[in-house]
């Protein structure tokens, strides 16, 4: 058995169980999901605050490019259009992922996912803090309704959707109506008690808390549990750590971005919203609070995909005299643009391939390196902007950092590094295959040589 | 009554051909017709067409516990 095959072995024994544990524990999916499905609202208030800087903004780089700001004299006036979208997106994450959780968890658990994600969104106001009353008029702070209040969110979204779907199973709390009762309302007359129950348990529990610590939940969390688990996921190192294991993951066929994507999403799902929300205040990702996000990854790290592969397909046509290398690269190309490596990796192949399992590792946290290097020299703004996956490699460092032409540069600098790695292990690859191949071509030819 | 040929790959192909290996219901009779190190080559008889008996098959193996966690992909090649 040769070291890979034991090395693969131990990964089959011990991460694959952990990977299914992972991807199958109804919390932890629950949390993964509430993200992906809020994805869009994030995206779509990102892509809105950039086309409101670049477009409307007289020094936006499209404005300049098109001459926006001289054929409209008063082009600036029109952002104001489009500033509320930012108080509908990203300043209200927290009520979408509280309601998204509980619900995620009511599906697993087979309750009524509507009425459960509703009773998780009205407790998260129950443990808020206090509305304040000035000249009579009752004003909410919308502190913790964007991404100061995510754990909070998490946490309550998480407690409801057990809550209410092992209450609601109760038949002793369900109020059972006629038939001829219209379904509507029968259904919510059944789940009427365990929407009494949570909603009395916790406004005892925010009492008892508001008593023991006046700031409230809100500010306790925050203090004690996001704000550490921020700081360590906006340090670089963290950065490159989760970079290795995903990718590492991919290697051996596990799916590294679901398995690590609840950890990254509360590790890094606020620093991304205040980086969002500084640039739709300020009108420039320039000083944007947090460099060192995982969007840095994308914009810098993962062209072609995982393993940053497009500087694969380029030493492949730079290095490569096999034909069956040629040909996958040049298939792999159009998927590449657009970061989809399934046909290089499984075609090559790169995965549990001894030879590139170890650029497929080492090229996104070089990268990862050269672009934070960048942001923390002053050269580039941070990459501030939620850009689409798909969208071509370097395009997503010009575009998340606001249209920065040196982060564009960057973007093809990293690329080139990539293609430099790559190389000299697409060339020991060829050498190993063809040695394969000799080796098949003599195993078969007594047999040849018996049946002529 | 249609005949694939369906190729999966996967890092962990071990798991999909222990899930796929004569697995039959209503709708699709499967057979493994070549197995290796990443990949293994599917005969599947079905009422349905390439693409479709592709999504079907490939959403049977997203429900199980390895659905989600492992990295895979099936194409089809006849």
């Amino acid at each position: 058995m040769s070291f890979m095959d034991r090395f693969q072995s131990v990964m089959e024994k011990i991460l694959v169980p952990v990977a299914v544990k992972l991807n199958s524990q109804r919390h932890v999916v629950a949390i993964r999901d509430a993200f992906i499905l809020a994805f869009p609202i994030t995206l779509g208030g990102s892509l809105i605050i950039l086309l409101n800087f670049a477009v409307l903004d007289p020094q936006g780089f499209i404005a300049k490019m098109l001459f926006l700001h001289k054929l409209f004299p008063n082009l600036a006036d029109y952002q104001s259009i489009f500033s509320p979208i930012i108080n509908a997106t990203v300043n209200i994450l927290s009520m979408f992922i509280v309601f998204l959780i509980a619900r995620n968890i009511a599906i697993a658990l087979k309750a009524d996912e509507l009425l459960c994600g509703i009773t998780a969104l009205s407790t998260f106001f129950i443990v808020y803090p206090p509305f304040q009353t000035f000249d009579g008029v009752s004003y909410m702070t919308t502190q913790w309704t964007g991404a100061q209040g995510l754990f909070v969110a998490i946490i309550i979204g998480i407690l409801v959707g057990e809550i209410f779907s092992q209450l609601s199973k109760s038949k002793r709390l369900q109020i059972n109506m006629p038939a001829s009762v219209p379904p509507a309302i029968s259904r919510t007359f059944k789940v009427l008690f365990p929407i009494v129950i949570i909603m009395i348990v916790f406004a005892i529990g925010n009492a008892i808390m508001n008593a023991l610590y006046p700031k409230g939940l809100h500010a306790l969390i925050y203090n004690v549990l996001q704000t550490p688990l921020k700081q360590l996921g906006t340090n670089i190192l963290s950065l490159i750590v989760l970079i290795i294991v995903s990718d590492l993951l991919w290697v051996f066929g596990i799916h590294g971005p679901n398995t690590t994507a609840a950890i990254r999403e509360a590790m890094f799902a606020e620093a991304n919203l205040e980086n969002l929300k500084y640039v739709a205040e300020h009108g420039s990702a320039w000083g944007a609070p947090y460099p060192g996000t995982w969007s840095l990854v994308d914009a810098f790290s993962f062209y072609g995909g995982s393993g940053m592969t497009l500087g694969f397909i380029i030493a492949v046509f730079i290095a490569s005299r096999r034909k069956d290398y040629r040909d996958i690269a040049k298939l792999s190309i159009a998927p590449g643009l657009f970061n989809i490596n399934e046909p290089i990796v499984f075609g090559i192949p790169i995965v549990l391939n001894p030879i590139l399992i170890v650029p497929f590792v080492i090229v996104p946290p070089i990268n990862a390196l050269i672009g934070y290097s960048a942001i923390k020299l002053g050269l580039i703004p941070p990459v501030a902007y939620s850009v689409v996956w798909t969208t071509p490699g370097p395009l997503i460092a010009f575009l998340g950092t606001g249209g920065n032409w040196l982060a564009l540069f960057i973007g093809f600098l990293c690329l080139a590094v990539a293609t430099l790695i790559y190389l000299p292990f697409v060339i020991a690859a060829n050498k190993a295959a063809d040695v394969n191949q000799n080796k098949e071509r003599i195993a078969d030819e007594p047999t040849q040589s018996t049946s002529v | 009554m249609n005949r694939h040929k369906v190729q999966v790959y996967s890092g962990q192909i071990k798991f999909l051909h222990e899930y796929f290996e004569d697995y039959r219901d209503d709708r699709v009779k499967v057979e493994v017709e070549r197995l290796d190190k990443i990949g293994m080559v599917l005969a599947v008889e079905t009422e349905m067409g390439g693409e479709e008996t592709v999504q079907y098959l490939k959403s049977l193996f997203k429900k199980t516990k390895y659905g989600t966690a492992l990295h895979y992909s099936f194409k089809l090649l006849e």
